[in-house]
């Protein structure tokens, strides 16, 4: 039954998941896109930060996004420990295709077992005085708890941006894979550079998790339903273009979002495997690519 | 029919924004020692890897033996008769130094006998080159100058018409370059048409009958050694004005 | 003759097994080695693309479900005997492979496992909406009777999947020896200088995803019967992504051997620990003793076994 009302919402819902799959996919343009490491196991640390967020929010009544910013520094910690296993046993030795790519398997399949085990399989979700609210632009509504987190996707976009374009160590990373030789002739060590930028993108994933347990319940296997859609993303999007991830996270939250609606939820995964599998045969540089 | 083995005409090819060939032309004879020199980044490899299909060229064309290969992928060149060598060798790890040199044998020499010949024709390739002792030995165990000499006898199993060699003599002592050469020498009297690219100078002087030289993507000289080496633009090109 | 001698072997190995069996009489024993003797088949058939090329197939549970999948189908609308569900749950397998081959591998090789990552979430998710083969709820389906000289159909289907079992190790051992393995082994060693030794590269790399999605496949037709309630959450298990890449990691990828001995190995340790451990720690440790391997051990066991037989010798 189609509707102009219905359209325009759908739209509306579709660009604000957009915002919010930006902040998942900003991990996987950093590191598949800059670093050129292949974390598959990125959507299930974002599983973890909002695990992190539920049990603050459960023990203390924390709002989930502080949450999410207060466990920032630890996830980082956390890539930065990831990444020197990851080089050390295998980028060293340059057989990072297949071994790295089973690393982060095996990997995340101890994060989501874990969670598994410790938490159940029960959804688990957290209180917040803006889940529930909504309000109407006209015939649009717009609900706090989709708004919110496109806000500080949106928000963690721009600053991921300035850090990579201004400041010392963001250009760092941006560069390392394409010239460490320079950086070297710098004075910056590219492992050093390397490990920042992966602690960096897991960093990203404390927020994200936060991020995706306000706008809807989680438990340990849904991170499996996002590896589709943040690599259909950062292709799309031009690996390691951050203006492109983010214009590509809004393609894919508006074909998803009007799939949803007017074919049902169960088709929208299908919306972002399609997406990947057609950029992949088409034009796999995506919309920005280098 | 050109007469050529190999014809570059116009070759183009960009990545992105940054143009590395610009309309570069040459023509390689039957037989001849060719060279190919230039400062770093003046596109040699780049012109290199759209000979042997490494990468696809964006404009121009590329004939061997009077036809267009410019379309196929690289192991139909090779089987075609154009085999190269790596600048930084890529030997296969999980092979012996013998097994190394199978596969070209029967995947360019011998595509469809797959005959159970190869691995003494490899022990010979082995012997010509010197490397026959370690014929049993891991590739990856081999030293600098054996890593050198498997990729050469790798290019060489591949029985091509055209052997390319990629700065194959990078980070060799002066008597482990006079032992490439004169490898090279052989492989020429036999009938196989070489281009040398190499930034050793004297090298390239005593092996090669022509030169054609290469900056920023571009042919700025061609001749024979000597007609180069007093060249002005050449003398610019790698010291600057 | 030389040629089939390996297969030979394995089914007079399997002759002696099914007449054990029969002796202890125990059917589940039947059971638990069915399933290990599927285990075998998948890490066998993963290894011949993930081992042997280098290519890394996270979707198994695609394949072997769309396998079972099939077989459901046919048996709903045919009533088609096991050799034809085998056969075209072969086919579709293999049909797969050629596909996500085609649209992914002639880019760089984390794509082709991207897109497997994906499979098969989107695969579950089509069946989950797909009624006539029960969706979510699952179907029932019903055995057929046991065929002569068998006392029940679970000891048949044993004896069916050790003979395709036996089947994908020996073709796996004849890719091996053979001129396509050869060149398998240089595209995982190094495709550029492999393709520049005149190996057809993107040939032998679909050649491989469709051999292995073949005998995915074959491995999920029996399935219906095997289960006889055939649902999504089962047929699609995470067990089979890990154990399928576990197994070959643990056991070795560069032969044969390896899956099969992780096969063995992985899936008697874990048919023990089922009745000890849930099946979420079970997994979890299959998780860690992978990650364990691929850092310390990536040559497996068959590699570690052959390294202390070479220095023995020297």
């Amino acid at each position: 039954m189609f509707s102009y009302d219905l359209l325009a919402n759908a739209l509306v819902a579709g660009i604000l998941l957009g915002g919010f799959y930006t902040a998942m996919s900003l991990g996987i343009s950093l590191s598949f896109g800059l670093l050129d490491v292949v974390n598959i196991a990125h959507p299930v640390f974002v599983i973890l930060g909002s695990y992190a967020a539920y049990a603050t929010n459960s023990t203390f009544g924390l709002d989930p996004i502080l949450s999410g910013l207060l466990f920032t520094p630890v996830f980082y910690l956390l890539g930065v420990a990831v990444y020197r296993i990851y080089y050390g046993s295998f980028e060293k030795t340059g057989e990072e295709s297949l071994r790295g790519l089973v690393f982060f398997f095996g990997l995340m399949f101890i994060v989501e077992v874990s969670l598994l085990l410790t938490f159940g399989v029960d959804y688990r979700l957290v209180e917040a005085p803006y889940i529930g609210a909504s309000f109407q632009i006209g015939p649009i509504g717009i609900a706090l708890r989709l708004l919110v987190p496109c806000l500080v996707g949106l928000l963690m976009t721009g600053a991921l941006y300035l850090f990579l374009g201004k400041s010392f160590y963001g250009k760092a990373v941006k560069g390392v894979s394409q010239d460490s030789l320079a950086l070297r002739l710098m004075g910056a060590n590219p492992v050093k550079i390397k490990t920042i930028g992966f602690g960096l993108a897991i960093a990203t994933a404390s927020l994200a998790g936060a991020l995706l347990i306000l706008i809807a319940p989680v438990e340990p296997s849904i991170g499996r339903e996002y590896i589709g859609r943040v690599f259909a993303i950062a292709v799309l999007g031009g690996l390691g273009n951050i203006g492109g991830t983010l214009l590509a996270s809004l393609i894919l939250g508006v074909a998803e979002s009007l799939t949803s609606t007017f074919s049902g939820p169960s088709w929208a995964l299908a919306v972002s495997f399609g997406i990947l599998l057609l950029v992949l045969a088409v034009r796999p540089a995506g919309l920005f690519g280098r | 029919m050109s007469g050529f083995l190999l014809e570059v005409r116009n070759v183009t090819k960009r990545f992105g924004g940054f143009t590395a060939l610009n309309t570069v032309s040459l023509q390689v004879k039957e037989g001849e020692r060719f060279g190919l020199i230039g400062p770093n980044g003046s596109g040699k490899t780049t012109l290199i890897n759209c000979i042997s299909g490494a990468l696809r060229n964006d404009g121009g064309q590329i004939l061997f033996r009077g036809r267009d290969i410019a379309a196929l992928p690289a192991h139909q060149r090779t089987r075609l008769g154009i085999a190269r060598s790596f600048q930084i060798p890529k030997p296969f790890a999980s092979m012996t130094v013998l097994q190394n040199l199978c596969i070209p044998l029967e995947y360019a020499a011998n595509p469809t006998s797959h005959g159970a010949d190869v691995p003494a024709e490899a022990m010979e390739i082995l012997r010509l080159i010197g490397l026959h002792a370690k014929a049993h030995a891991m590739s990856v165990g081999l030293n600098q100058i054996e890593m050198r000499k498997l990729e050469l006898a790798r290019a060489m199993a591949a029985r091509p018409k055209l052997l390319i060699s990629d700065e194959g003599m990078a980070g060799l002592s002066s008597g482990e370059v006079d032992d490439i050469l004169n490898l090279l020498f052989k492989l020429n009297e036999g009938g196989i048409t070489i281009v040398m690219i190499e930034h050793i100078m004297r090298a390239v002087m005593r092996f090669s009958e022509r030169i054609v030289v290469l900056d920023a993507g571009e042919k700025i000289a061609e001749g024979t050694p000597d007609e180069v080496v007093n060249n002005k633009a050449v003398e610019k090109a790698y010291l600057g004005e | 003759m030389k040629r089939t001698f390996p297969f030979l072997i394995g089914l007079s190995v399997l002759l002696v097994l099914f007449l054990v069996l029969r002796g202890v009489g125990n059917r589940y024993y039947y059971f638990a080695s069915y399933v290990i003797l599927q285990y075998v088949l998948l890490a066998t058939a993963w290894n011949i693309l993930g081992g042997y090329t280098g290519y890394v197939n996270f979707g198994t549970p695609a394949f072997f479900a769309l396998g079972a999948y099939t077989a459901v189908l046919l048996i709903l609308l045919f009533k088609a005997p096991l050799p034809v569900l085998i056969v075209a749950g072969g086919l579709v397998g293999g049909l797969l492979g050629l596909g996500i081959g085609y649209l992914t591998l002639r880019l760089k090789g984390v794509f082709f496992s991207i897109a497997t990552l994906a499979l098969a979430v989107v695969l579950q998710t089509m069946v989950v909406n797909w009624e006539y083969v029960g969706g979510a709820k699952g179907i029932n389906i019903f055995r057929p009777p046991s065929p002569p000289w068998f006392s029940n159909y679970v000891e048949f289907l044993f004896l069916v999947m050790g003979v395709l079992a036996v089947a994908s190790v020996t073709v796996a051992w004849w890719i091996e020896r053979s001129w396509i393995g050869r060149g398998l082994a240089a595209i995982r060693d190094n495709e550029e200088a492999a393709e520049c030794m005149g190996v057809p590269t993107l040939k032998l790399k679909l050649l491989a995803t469709t051999v292995s999605g073949f005998l995915l496949g074959v491995a999920g037709a029996p399935f219906p019967y095997y289960v006889t309630l055939v649902e999504p959450a089962s047929a699609f298990d995470l067990n089979y992504a890990v154990n399928s890449l576990a197994m070959p990691m643990i056991g070795g990828t560069t032969t044969w051997m390896g899956p099969v001995v992780g096969a063995v190995l992985l899936g008697t340790a874990q048919q023990v620990a089922t009745v000890t451990i849930s099946s979420e720690l079970n997994l979890l440790i299959v998780g860690v003793v992978l990650v364990g391997f691929v850092i310390l051990a990536p040559q497996g066991i068959v590699g570690l076994v052959r390294k202390v037989w070479k220095e023995r010798t020297a």
